[in-house]
């Protein structure tokens, strides 16, 4: 009798365990999706490295085909209102009281055979 | 025509060419100090006393001087002159920061001569040395574009040491690196044929020299900037002033960690190109002015063991104004 009860403690201990045990790894399971997705489409790859800017052609050329094939099912569309981001920044308010900004000066300097060569650099490459 | 605009921490330089084989250069030191009077007759006195001087009036009655006679005025005052921008881009610090750029480009720029007149503006690359999160460029590029196309110009943002490249290794088929030793960071660009192969930056230039220095000395960094500019003191050397001395052991501090940097960043790098000739190095920007700044580079880098061969390390023709004459080089060519 005492064996049997043991053995039903035991039993329905390890299927408790069992439940407990698969509820946790089914949310460690989700977490990482939305966390990975969210760092994918926001082009955050880790430390800085040389070359690893985002004026970098290579690198956003990179994290392009990262997010298309990282990605595949949810496309959400998100727009940034730079008409109220950026332009919100206004000069007007500050009046202008004394001198002009600036100190001109010029030299003579023929910048032609510069531009002709690199222009001819660019049209090859 | 087009322009070429040089938007540094400490100098804002617009390059133009009105007739051909003459450019015009327009500098501006980047710049502002705020003056908030508590009575109407102290305003007048204020307003009185800044006769002849860059300013503008806010709107809360507080004026703003702008310029080196912002620089000039916290010296007086034994203060420092605040900076819209900070380490290349537009400053977070100062929550004038924005609007104060925004006017300052607004004036320096000026008018297009012709509606949608091209105009290339230069904007640091990603450092090496600090986290991804801690720098933001594009922002800031935003601003200056948005900016630029209200008063009528079609910008273009290039990086800034490829400007330099295209302002000085045209006799060099457009093939070597270029090094923009600015206010904030220091900008690196590496050229074949005229394509940047390998940019970036880092976050240590003339400013951190000031502020180690103005620590070391206890003085504030406008007048250790002032002493800087306008002091006799070799890189590297002792010096009896006790703020230039300070400043030259910085300088050779700045340059040992520049060079390190670079060499461990650019060996091995799998954008870099197997050059077959040894390189042009040009180094420019205002904090490559003092003297023995170049020879002492020069040393560093063999020292320091960089990777790439170098044929010679010069100073651009014009130091101050070569990254606005690249851009303006390439808003012609772009």
């Amino acid at each position: 009798m005492t064996l049997v009860l043991y053995f039903l403690a035991y039993q329905t201990a390890f299927i408790l365990g069992f439940i407990v045990g698969r509820m946790g790894w089914m949310a460690k399971q989700q977490q990482p999706i939305v966390v990975k997705n969210i760092m994918e489409s926001a082009g955050i790859s880790g430390p800085v490295t040389v070359n690893s800017g985002m004026n970098n052609v290579e690198s956003v050329q990179v994290r392009k085909t990262e997010e298309s094939s990282a990605i595949p099912t949810v496309k959400k569309v998100v727009k940034i209102d730079d008409s109220t981001f950026v332009t919100a920044v206004k000069a007007d308010v500050l009046e202008r009281k004394g001198a002009t900004l600036g100190k001109e000066s010029s030299v003579a300097d023929n910048i032609g055979t510069s531009i002709s060569k690199l222009a001819q650099l660019k049209k090859n490459s | 025509m087009a322009k070429g605009l040089d938007v540094g921490t400490s100098f804002i330089v617009l390059a133009s060419e009105n007739e051909p084989g003459k450019i015009n250069y327009k500098d501006f030191r980047d710049a502002f100090y705020v003056l908030k009077p508590t009575t109407p007759i102290a305003t007048k006195m204020i307003e009185k006393g800044l006769a002849g001087k860059a300013f503008v009036k806010d709107a809360d009655g507080s004026f703003i001087i702008l310029g080196k006679d912002a620089i000039e005025k916290a010296v007086e005052r034994n203060e420092s002159a605040k900076r819209p921008m900070f380490k290349g881009v537009v400053s977070s610090k100062e929550k004038d920061a924005r609007r104060i750029l925004t006017y300052i480009l607004k004036e320096v720029s000026g008018p297009p001569e012709e509606a949608g007149e091209k105009i290339v503006f230069c904007i640091p690359a990603q450092p090496i040395d600090q986290e991804d999160e801690d720098f933001d460029v594009g922002y800031h590029e935003d601003v200056i574009v948005k900016l630029l196309s209200e008063v009528g110009y079609s910008p273009r943002a290039i990086n800034e040491a490829e400007a330099l490249c295209y302002s000085e290794l045209a006799n060099d088929d457009y093939t070597g690196i270029a090094l923009s030793w600015g206010a904030g960071m220091v900008n690196v660009c590496v050229m074949l044929n005229g394509e940047p192969t390998l940019t970036f930056s880092t976050t240590k230039s003339g400013d951190w020299v000031d502020r180690m220095a103005a620590v070391a000395t206890g003085e504030p960094d406008s007048i250790v900037q002032a002493e800087k500019e306008n002091g006799d003191f070799t890189v590297g050397e002792p010096n009896e002033n006790q703020v230039l001395a300070a400043v030259a052991s910085y300088y050779d501090r700045l340059i040992d960690y520049t060079t390190k940097q670079l060499a461990v960043s650019m060996d091995g790098h799998k954008s870099l190109p197997n050059f077959k000739e040894p390189l042009p190095v040009v180094v420019a920007g205002g904090t490559s002015k003092p003297k023995g700044f170049v020879k002492l580079f020069a040393q560093k880098l063999a020292e320091n063991g960089f990777p790439l061969p170098v044929k010679e390390v010069r100073h651009a023709a014009d130091p101050l104004h070569a990254v606005a004459r690249g851009c303006l080089i390439a808003a012609q060519v772009m």
